[in-house]
Formats: C-alpha cells, sequence, structure tokens
C-alpha cells in the first residue's frame, strides 16, 4: 500500500500511475496542509468533504437471497441470501460471497435520487456543489465540496447524517398525538421530515390501487377501505385543517412509520462521520469489478446503467477463463450465466475482466 | 434598524457581554493588556477568589458571585488569564457553564438587538428576525442557517434539539426566541472550554502562590474524585483481570503477535481501568511488529487524545465471544463467566474487574480452605486465624 503522496500535477499523477500498477486507487477526501506528512499532526488537517457513502450492502434488496451466500467458519454449514447473527452452531464468523445485479445497482441509485430530491430542498446547497460517482462496484458516492460544510467537527457530522437516515427522529415534532397515535403534520407544521412524511403518505395513498400498501403492516379490512375511500381520505390530507375519519389513528401511526422508514436513506454512517476518509479516484477503475469510478450528470443519474455506462474495455478482445461458479451478470446488453465450477469460458474482455476482478474466475 | 446596530455599544454591553467581539475592540482600542490589569491588587484578589471558589465547591456556588465596584469585562479577561496559567480543564469546563447560565439569564425576552449584535457580530451566524411563526401556540421568532444550528445544536444532548426534529427550510431553521437566547449560551460555553485545548501561559511571579494554591485545591478535588471512582484509581491490581484479558497478557508476555481485534480488546481495557497511553504501549513492546511511533498513534487515539476524541468503552463479552478463541469464561476461578444468575452475570471484563477489586479491597481469602474473611472484622490482635481451617493468616495480612 502507498499512503501519504503529494503530487502536484496531473502529469505527476499520470506519471506515478503508469510506474506503478495499482489495484485501487484512491483519494484523500480530506484537505491537509502537508498531504505528504506521514503523521494525521503532520498533514494539518484543513478540512473534510462530505461524503455519503450507498452501498447496497447496507439495504435488503431481494435479489440478495438468489445470488449472495454464506458459509460459517466454524462447522462450515452454508446457505443463501445474508449470513444468519449466529450459526446453528454458535459462531457468528462467516465467510460471505457478495454479487451485484441490476436490482441492487437500481435500489441504491434510488437511494441517491432521495437525497437529491427529498432532502436537498431542505437545504441550500448549491448543486455544483455536489458530485454523484458510481462507486465502480456495489453503490454510489455523493460528495458535497461546500465550503460551509467543510470544517465540520464530527458531530456536527453526524448531525447532518442523523438528519439523512432520520436518527433520532421524534414524530411527536412533526404532527400531532391523539390518544397516543400519530396523525400527520397540519400544513404549518410542513417543514423538514413533517413534509417528507405528508408528501410520503400522499404518494403512498395516491398509489395505493398499484399495491403501495402490501408492505405495510396494515388489516387486509383497513388495506380495502383505503382503496375504495381513496379520494375522499387524499381530499381530507389536503385540506387545510384536515381531520381525517375514515382511517383509525392507529392505521395512520402504521402507514406514517412505513413511510418514515422508506424516505430514510440507506447509507454508510461512519464514512460520512469521518474526517480522514479516503475515496477512491474519480475515473479510476474499480479492482474488484474493473468498472470505471464514474461522475455522473446529476440530470442524467436516472438514465445511467453502471453495466454498460462504466465499463472501461473494449469487446473485440476476447479471453478464455476457467470459472469457479457465480450467478448471472450483464455487461451491456448481454446476459452472461450462472456459471458452475470448472467451466471454460471464452468472454468477451469487459466481462472477463469482470471475472477475473471478481475472483470468479482464472486465466487459462 | 441596522444603523443601531453598526454604533458603538454602550459599556453595560461590554459589562454583560464580555465575551463579544465588541468587548475585544474596546480592549484592543483601550490598549489594556494583561499587565496593565496585573496591576490592580484588588482586582486580582477578587478573580483569584472567584477562581478559587470555583476550584474548591464547582460552579454552582459561584453563579452569583458579585465583584465588587470593578468592570465586569476586567474580571472576565483576567479569570480567563489566570486559567490559561493554571491549564485545568475543570476549571474551564466549570467556568464555561456558569458563563453558559448567566448569558441565558443576560439575554431576556425583549433584548431583540443584542441577540442579534452577539449572533451576527461575535458568532458571524447568518441570522434573521421573521414575521411570527405560531405553530401549537409556540412562536418561531428567528431562523438561522443549519451549519450554523448544528455547530452548537450538536453539543446539546435533547431530542428537541436535533436537526431531524426541527423545522427547516432552504437551509434555514425555524426557531423560538427562547431557543436563540439558549444556543447563543451554549455557543459562548463550548468557545470558552475549547480555550482549555490550548497551551497553559507562563505563570506570573506575584501572583504563583496563590496560583499553587488552587492548583493544590484542583488536586485535591481530583484525588477525591478518583477515590470514589474504581475504575480510574491508579492502583490497579493484576490479580482482578478477567480470564480473557490475562489470556490475552499471557500471549504478549510469551512473545506471541496479538490480532488487530485482540490489541483492541486490550487496548480499550487497560485505559478504561486507568493506565496511561505510555503504560499501555510499555505492555505492546513485547510484540514482534512492535513500532513504537504507529503503536502510540493507535493508544492515543483510543484514548481520545488524538482523532475524533472519543474515548472507547472497553468490548462487552459478546462482542468479545464473537472473536474466536479469546473468551475464556472456562477458566474463571469465580464462575462468574458462566453463571445464569442474572445477579452474577458478568456482560463486559470492565464488571468483572471492578467486582474483582471490591472483593480484594473488602475481603481476604484463605488460601488453604477458601473461606472469605472481611478486612472491617479483622481486630487488631497480633494472631489472625481462619475462623474455618484454623490457618495463621496473620502474614498474609501483613502482607
Amino acid at each position: 500500500m502507498f499512503r501519504h503522496i503529494k503530487l502536484e500535477s496531473i502529469d505527476d499523477l499520470k506519471g506515478y500511475l503508469k510506474n506503478h500498477i495499482f489495484r485501487h486507487v484512491y483519494v484523500s477526501g480530506a484537505y491537509y496542509q502537508y498531504p505528504d506528512g506521514q503523521t494525521m499532526t503532520q498533514k494539518n488537517w484543513l478540512g473534510m468533504d462530505y461524503l455519503i457513502d450507498i452501498d447496497c450492502d447496507h439495504f435488503e434488496t431481494s435479489c440478495k437471497s438468489k445470488h449472495d451466500s454464506w458459509q460459517c467458519l466454524n462447522c462450515g454449514k452454508n446457505g443463501k441470501g445474508r449470513p444468519p447473527k449466529s450459526c446453528s452452531c454458535g459462531s457468528s464468523r462467516f465467510s460471505e460471497f457478495n454479487w451485484i445485479c441490476d436490482i441492487c445497482l437500481e435500489q441504491s441509485k434510488k437511494e441517491v435520487l432521495k437525497f437529491i430530491d427529498i432532502f436537498l430542498p431542505s437545504f441550500d446547497i448549491p448543486r455544483d456543489e455536489i458530485t454523484v460517482h458510481f462507486s465502480g462496484n456495489r453503490g454510489y458516492h455523493i460528495i458535497i465540496q461546500s465550503e460551509k460544510i467543510r470544517h465540520f467537527n464530527q458531530m456536527e457530522r453526524r448531525e447532518f447524517v442523523d438528519y439523512l437516515t432520520g436518527a433520532g427522529l421524534n414524530l411527536k415534532f412533526h404532527g400531532r398525538i391523539e390518544r397516543k397515535k400519530y396523525i400527520p403534520p397540519d400544513p404549518k407544521e410542513r417543514f423538514g421530515w413533517g413534509e417528507y412524511i405528508y408528501n410520503g403518505l400522499i404518494k403512498l395513498i395516491n398509489d395505493c390501487d398499484n399495491g403501495s400498501l402490501d408492505e405495510v403492516n396494515i388489516s387486509t379490512r383497513m388495506k380495502n377501505i383505503i382503496i375504495n375511500k381513496k379520494q375522499t381520505i387524499l381530499d381530507e390530507l389536503k385540506s387545510v385543517y384536515h381531520s381525517v375519519r375514515s382511517i383509525s389513528t392507529e392505521t395512520w401511526s402504521k402507514l406514517v412509520e412505513y413511510v418514515k422508514k422508506d424516505i430514510a436513506m440507506k447509507l454508510d454512517s461512519p464514512v460520512s462521520i469521518d474526517l480522514h476518509r479516503l475515496i477512491r479516484f474519480p475515473n479510476s477503475l474499480h479492482g474488484k469489478t474493473g468498472f470505471i469510478v464514474k461522475e455522473i450528470d446529476i440530470d442524467k443519474l436516472e438514465e445511467f446503467d453502471p453495466f454498460s455506462d462504466a465499463i472501461a474495455f473494449l469487446e473485440n478482445a476476447h479471453i478464455k477463463v476457467e470459472m469457479m461458479g457465480c450467478p448471472e451478470f450483464r455487461i451491456k446488453d448481454q446476459i452472461y450465466g450462472p456459471y458452475d465450477k470448472n467451466q471454460k469460458i471464452e468472454f468477451p474482455l469487459p466481462a472477463a475482466i469482470f471475472v477475473l476482478a471478481k475472483e470468479v474466475g482464472k486465466f487459462i | 434598524m441596522e444603523s443601531f446596530f453598526i454604533k458603538r455599544p454602550p459599556i453595560s454591553f461590554i459589562n454583560k457581554f464580555p465575551f463579544t467581539k465588541e468587548a475585544k475592540d474596546y480592549v484592543r482600542i483601550m490598549e489594556i493588556t494583561p499587565d496593565n490589569l496585573l496591576r490592580d491588587k484588588y482586582l486580582i484578589n477578587e478573580c483569584l477568589s472567584f477562581i478559587k471558589k470555583l476550584a474548591s465547591d464547582g460552579h454552582s456556588s459561584v453563579i452569583n458571585f458579585e465583584f465588587h465596584n470593578i468592570d465586569n469585562w476586567k474580571c472576565y479577561a483576567l479569570i480567563n488569564y489566570f486559567l490559561y496559567c493554571i491549564g485545568e480543564p475543570i476549571l474551564w469546563s466549570r467556568f464555561a457553564e456558569i458563563m453558559r447560565q448567566n448569558i441565558e439569564k443576560e439575554l431576556g425576552d425583549k433584548d431583540l438587538g443584542n441577540i442579534i449584535r452577539i449572533a451576527k457580530n461575535t458568532f458571524q451566524w447568518e441570522i434573521e428576525k421573521i414575521k411570527p411563526l405560531i405553530i401549537r401556540k409556540l412562536s418561531f421568532d428567528w431562523r438561522l442557517k443549519w451549519y450554523n444550528y448544528i455547530n452548537v445544536a450538536s453539543t446539546i444532548m435533547d431530542e428537541s434539539w436535533k436537526l431531524v426534529n426541527n423545522y427547516i427550510d432552504n437551509g434555514w431553521v425555524f426557531l423560538s426566541t427562547p431557543k436563540i437566547r439558549r444556543l447563543i449560551a451554549q455557543k459562548v460555553r463550548n468557545d470558552v472550554f475549547n480555550k482549555s485545548k490550548e497551551i497553559p501561559k507562563s505563570i506570573p511571579a506575584d501572583v504563583a502562590s496563590m496560583i499553587s494554591e488552587i492548583k493544590s485545591i484542583v488536586k485535591e478535588v481530583k484525588d477525591k474524585y478518583e477515590k470514589s471512582n474504581i475504575f480510574i484509581t491508579s492502583e490497579r491490581r493484576k490479580e482482578a483481570y478477567p480470564p480473557c484479558i490475562n489470556h490475552l497478557l499471557n500471549k504478549i508476555k510469551s512473545g506471541m503477535n496479538l490480532a488487530h481485534y485482540e490489541r483492541l480488546i486490550l487496548v480499550f481495557f487497560l485505559l478504561n481501568i486507568g493506565f496511561t497511553v505510555d503504560e499501555v504501549l510499555k505492555i505492546f513492546k513485547l510484540q514482534p511488529d512492535f513500532n513504537e511511533e504507529k503503536t502510540k498513534y493507535y493508544i492515543k487515539h483510543a484514548a481520545g487524545n488524538i482523532g475524533g476524541r472519543t474515548r472507547y468503552k472497553p468490548y462487552n463479552c459478546i462482542k468479545i465471544q464473537s472473536f474466536e478463541g479469546i473468551c475464556k469464561k472456562n477458566d474463571d476461578p469465580k464462575k462468574w463467566c458462566t453463571s445464569l444468575d442474572p445477579k452474577k452475570q458478568i456482560k463486559n471484563p470492565i464488571v468483572y474487574y471492578s467486582r474483582m477489586v471490591w472483593l480484594i479491597s473488602k475481603f481476604i481469602q484463605c488460601p488453604k480452605c477458601g473461606y472469605r474473611l472481611s478486612k472491617d472484622k479483622i481486630s487488631n490482635a497480633k494472631n489472625i486465624i481462619c475462623p474455618n481451617c484454623n490457618e495463621d493468616l496473620t502474614d498474609l495480612i501483613q502482607k
């Protein structure tokens, strides 16, 4: 590992990268007076960009049970999906196999869009101070390069991350509690989380015909009432001093709780709180996929396809690989796999680099 | 309205709020230096009496302390100067708390001009007085930029101050007048306390004896605290270590390399029972890959001396058990680690240690039959005999 390196120009960087073959390249998210100091004290910390790391490892997706697996390091028991808290043998040490697919990365992208569409309007952070990168593997990085935020200490950073994740949120500050049950906020209280919850409820009820209530823990009877009286409920909710009589307070509480969980961002909090974090160098290749760590135009984020837009290599060269077994994957429009152990496949270069970097295949 | 704030503030403002930019400007314009103030014996005596009381009786004893016939700003300046000389964080922290309470009291509900003046001039906050927004009978009269807000609110441990529980729109946080007052007072408190991180100043010869008296008072207070706190006592007892810690220490003694998480468990435990950074460092000297600079850096980090300034708590037993081969509960002679009785169960190595230290301090154990004899019940008799097996315990007690 090469650390504490200061390079003064792009040419120096190019020369350095040509002379050393690195699998991963990082840049400091922090600013130092002396970046090449060997200890943190010598470097003299000047500030740190605000980093938001969204990784599909931090939330549940339906695809994980299909392509991820685990093995107990004590008894060898294995299974699909995420490892349990502890194995039936009592051990809680597991080896994990994680994979990426369209579903995981789409879910990660939704978290970025949540930040842009829901949270950003509450803050006065200009768009040109925000960059979004595909991480090259399991998610996205949002980098806020703002003079106002750069000097945040860890407590301030934690406060901001708590806002995004809804940690410490008490609904009594954003609505009414009646008979220990929650009622959505009045129009006057629709700021910040009060506003997100209100808008989330409107959307949830608006989309109820399309199964949006399926994951909410309410009775089928209540679901039917909401679907049948949808317009009345929406009208009541939109009235100035709404008094929604169609739904019980208990159902409101459950709906709000669901919306709150849905809105809260799923991110890697320690990354945002850290004052010295390294981030992947933009436009470098991720050593575990061969994909480009690519900066994305925020306005084109929805159309961004990581399995196509972050491919670095041309497809005209082919490489023969002996597989060790892996789930299916997509590169551009081509679906590959799933593959069993010992299968010998000739892949186009981008797919070959992917399986080699993922260490599910070896050169022959 | 703005022109009102540009006017030079009256001396009463400077006396009420001696921490402000206006007060500092006044001191600069009047060319007042510590040397000027140190010529005033009466002022020195008043300030040192205040600090002495602060040291011995805590901040609540001086909250209504009155300085007679002296300008408050002079006292503030000189108290700061003396606190720099003494260099005791405990005094800074007590003084900071007094300042917080006083400022909150001084900023009345109708004192809007002073609120704006302090917030804008001294703290450079982006703040605006707004047309009152009434929500649930509460009047929100101010808006403050969110980055100014969390700078202070993140240090107040109450859920109503969390950003997530406040009204925010386009970067502005809406606040009531009492909340703005509290924010200003808290900001002063934080700024005063942060001065404790600065290097102490040299002590002027004239006041050296008084300052040394204050230092000895602080030492007495600290000693008293340490005696009442079993984890911070300097008298650490190796015989009280839980089996997992003994196992790790034995590994080190035998020259075996500890894994990263084993080092963390040991460092967090030792720091929490009162080991200093250098003492922990000495323990790790036997490690085959010992690098003094690196190890010291990590220990200091764990101790909260550098980095995030978080003093890490020791890992609990569940966490330790998640790492293979460290928990040695079956080696526990007391059987606490394996006990199913919730009252005896050990959830953290520190609990084991504190319970053992307490036992050792209260009882002696007969080496022959294991009978525990309360130290309180041992008379001044020359020969102490075990009541259970008649073993002579005199030598053991003397030892």
